[in-house]
């Protein structure tokens, strides 16, 4: 199961207009990819909301 | 991922009992026409088809289920059956129908998902498209293809964002506030204004703890010093007082009876204290409270048969006290039961607190509170007597400074002077070091006080300082998925737009008709409105461009495709379907025939199946007679696999 590539695309675009980094991008992408495979059973909901983790400690604090 | 649909299986049910192949030698040709006259169960079997691949019949009410039972029949069950190739491994649903207790059950069939399971469990790589919102796009009427074209509609839209997930993007939306909700459920201040709050009240705090800890620091310094002091100027002052033979003897008897009341006063608060410690002795409430008790006790009766050890014990006897014998099964229910029963360290205790409740109120029944107040009357004497004799010593001490001349009255002085201030100093210490009050101050002088509420503000800090860069990231986790979601949308929009005018430019050659903009709906180029056909063409096209984007490929299975089409756009959507999908299936009826089915074959060649099913009623009786060799036939129905009765067959009440 793979997310749709003009939506990989989409998604790089949007995270470099908000200045952030390719990890972040790399995180959301992975992120998506665990939604999609949880919506068929594929996954537990256990490795989407680690990738959700994953992706807000990519964004740097104050 | 290719979806190709094989056929399927009806028993029992509303449309009559039918069997519909729909490949041709072993395989799945590129057209699949099923002509059924009106009344043969068309739509039925199209909600069925679509009820198998989504998995939706789980959902059903009662009545939905009842109304699907053959009118008339008394049967208590009915089947369905689809089967399809999964790329290219064979995959087939079956619902059964239990009309007595109105419910349906599915059995999925695969190969890759281990044979025969029960329930609907398509492939994974299937699943993602067998849904409400997908399986409409490639199992649908005519209308379907008007909605796209329709402002007041989304479908164009809802197709894309169905196809591509873009959903996902909403989910993370909902995801981040949910994170945010959970993260700040128990908390005070989230924003930027109360973490403001709480660090000047930390600045506060931290300045007050450096003040105190530097008091405390020089009140121990100078404590220390005073204290050296004072024993100086005590050695000093003794050294110059000289006592004569009376008044020494008399400083003696009385520094003896100071030394024997500080012992006597240590002695009676001890035993104080241990009064204290009984209950009974304190109030008359606690005596009677304990008698009651040891008598509740006795009331409950624990006789030591009833103890766990009794039945722990005949467990590992060969015989039970009724004269049955003990076997293996026996001794686990025994020693499972004796758990209920009381131990006999539990007995025991039980026992010991009743008897020392019968020896230290009910046999001593003196007015027990009485015994604390006279204890606490002869320590206040101790304590009068005591300060009586330091007054005596404090003025034969005086009395011999005053003697001894002007450098002891000086030293007198400065010591008198030291010891107040030393005072002073332990005063000021124990108030440092004091046990703190539930609220701290930010003048407080309590150093473990204000340590503690240091420590519960800069965990107050931690928390808010956590929830705010908290919420800082989650926002842009959320712009980031919202305009990801606009983009993808855009891009997609336009990408599939440009793919369908490619198409339409091929199939429609002879037609300008191209897509301007795909928004919430189809804008066509150039034009307002579209006819019929162009409808339909437009539509289509747009459909099998979206279902078969990522290279995957299903079915484009459509009801009555040509019905409301005049001849010349009957020709041309039947010369373009074939072009724009792999399988193409229709329920038609007679009346379609006209036009379409010839620019189909034009088009689709050898490579289609003519299949005609009907109900075989009364009325049908001539039709039925006339069936040729090859007709399968059942209970309420026929099925026939062939161009030329196709062709033929007419049903003179058919109407469209």
């Amino acid at each position: 199961m793979a997310v749709d590539s003009e939506v990989l695309v989409a998604l790089k675009q949007a995270v470099q207009e908000s200045d952030q980094t390719e990890s972040l991008e790399q995180a959301i992408a992975a992120w998506l990819l665990a939604l999609s495979e949880r919506e068929l059973g594929h996954s537990e909901n256990k490795r989407h909301l680690e990738a959700a983790k994953h992706a807000v400690r990519l964004i740097p604090g104050d | 991922m290719k979806l190709t649909l094989l056929g399927w299986e009806s028993t029992g049910l509303r449309c009559p009992d039918l069997v519909i192949d729909l490949t041709k030698e072993g395989a799945a040709p590129r057209v699949s026409l099923v002509q059924m006259p009106n009344g043969t169960g068309k739509t039925t079997t199209l909600d069925l088809i679509k009820a198998s691949l989504t998995g939706r019949a789980l959902d059903w009410s009662s009545d939905d289920v009842r109304r699907l039972r053959r009118p008339g029949s008394v049967n208590d069950s009915g089947k369905f059956v689809l089967k399809l190739l999964a790329d290219n491994d064979p995959l087939a649903f079956e619902l059964s129908f239990d009309f007595l207790e109105e419910k349906i059950t599915y059995r999925t069939s695969c190969r890759a998902r281990g044979g025969i399971k029960e329930g609907w469990e398509p492939p994974i790589e299937v699943k993602r498209f067998l849904n409400d919102r997908f399986v409409p796009l490639f199992i649908f009427n005519g209308e379907l293809a008007q909605d796209l074209l329709d402002g007041r509609q989304a479908k164009a839209s809802e197709a894309i964002d169905a196809l591509c997930q873009l959903e996902h993007l909403d989910a993370i939306v909902a995801a981040t506030l949910e994170d945010w909700q959970h993260a700040t459920r128990n908390q005070g201040a989230k924003t930027a204004s109360g973490l403001a709050g709480w660090k000047s009240r930390e600045e506060r705090l931290a300045t007050r703890f450096k003040k105190v800890q530097d008091a405390r620091q020089r009140c121990a310094s100078e404590l220390s010093s005073k204290e050296a002091r004072i024993t100086e100027l005590n050695s000093e002052l003794n050294d110059r007082l000289k006592y004569d033979h009376t008044t020494q003897k008399r400083k003696d008897e009385v520094e003896t009876r100071i030394r024997s009341h500080e012992n006597a006063l240590v002695e009676k608060t001890r035993s104080i204290l241990q009064l204290i410690r009984q209950p009974q002795f304190l109030s008359p409430h606690f005596a009677g409270g304990l008698a009651m008790l040891k008598d509740q006790f006795d009331r409950v009766r624990l006789p030591e048969r009833t103890s766990r050890q009794f039945f722990v014990e005949l467990a590992d006897e060969p015989r039970c006290v009724c004269g049955r014998s003990i076997g293996e099964q026996e001794r686990q229910a025994i020693l499972g039961q004796a758990n209920n029963y009381l131990a006999n360290e539990l007995y025991s205790f039980i026992n010991n607190l009743k008897g020392d409740i019968r020896q230290s109120v009910l046999d001593e029944p003196v007015a027990v509170s009485s015994r604390i107040e006279s204890a606490v009357a002869e320590q206040k004497v101790i304590r009068r007597e005591l300060s009586q004799f330091r007054t005596e010593l404090e003025q034969i001490r005086a009395e011999s400074i005053t003697d001894a001349g002007d450098a002891a009255e000086k030293l007198a002085l400065e010591l008198k002077a030291c010891e107040s201030e030393r005072d002073e100093l332990i005063e000021m210490l124990a108030k440092i070091d004091e046990h703190p009050d539930a609220n701290v101050s930010d003048d407080s002088w309590s150093i473990r006080g204000l340590q503690r509420e240091l420590a519960r503000v800069r965990e107050e800090i931690a928390q808010i300082t956590g929830t705010v860069e908290l919420k800082a990231k989650l926002d842009a986790i959320e712009v980031i998925a919202k305009r990801t979601k606009e983009i993808a949308r855009e891009r997609l929009r336009e990408a599939i737009r440009d793919d369908c005018n490619k198409t339409l430019e091929k199939v429609l050659s002879g037609d300008p008709i191209r897509i301007d903009k795909i928004g919430n709906s189809l804008s066509l180029r150039d034009q307002d409105g579209a006819s019929v056909g162009q409808t339909l063409a437009v539509g289509y096209t747009f459909l099998t461009t979206l279902l078969n984007r990522g290279a995957h490929k299903f079915p484009l299975v459509v009801d009555s495709p040509a019905g409301s089409l005049d001849d010349g756009v009957r020709n041309r959507v039947g010369r373009m379907i074939p072009t724009l999908c792999e399988q193409f299936v229709a329920f038609t009826i007679s009346t379609e025939r006209g036009y379409f089915l010839p620019a189909l074959e034009e088009v689709a060649g050898n490579s289609i199946v003519y299949l005609t099913a009907f109900r075989t009623t009364k009325g049908m009786q001539g039709i039925v007679d006339s069936l040729p060799a090859n007709a399968i036939r059942s209970l309420d129905g026929a099925v026939v696999s062939d161009r030329e009765y196709f062709l033929k067959f007419e049903m003179p009440q058919e109407q469209e």
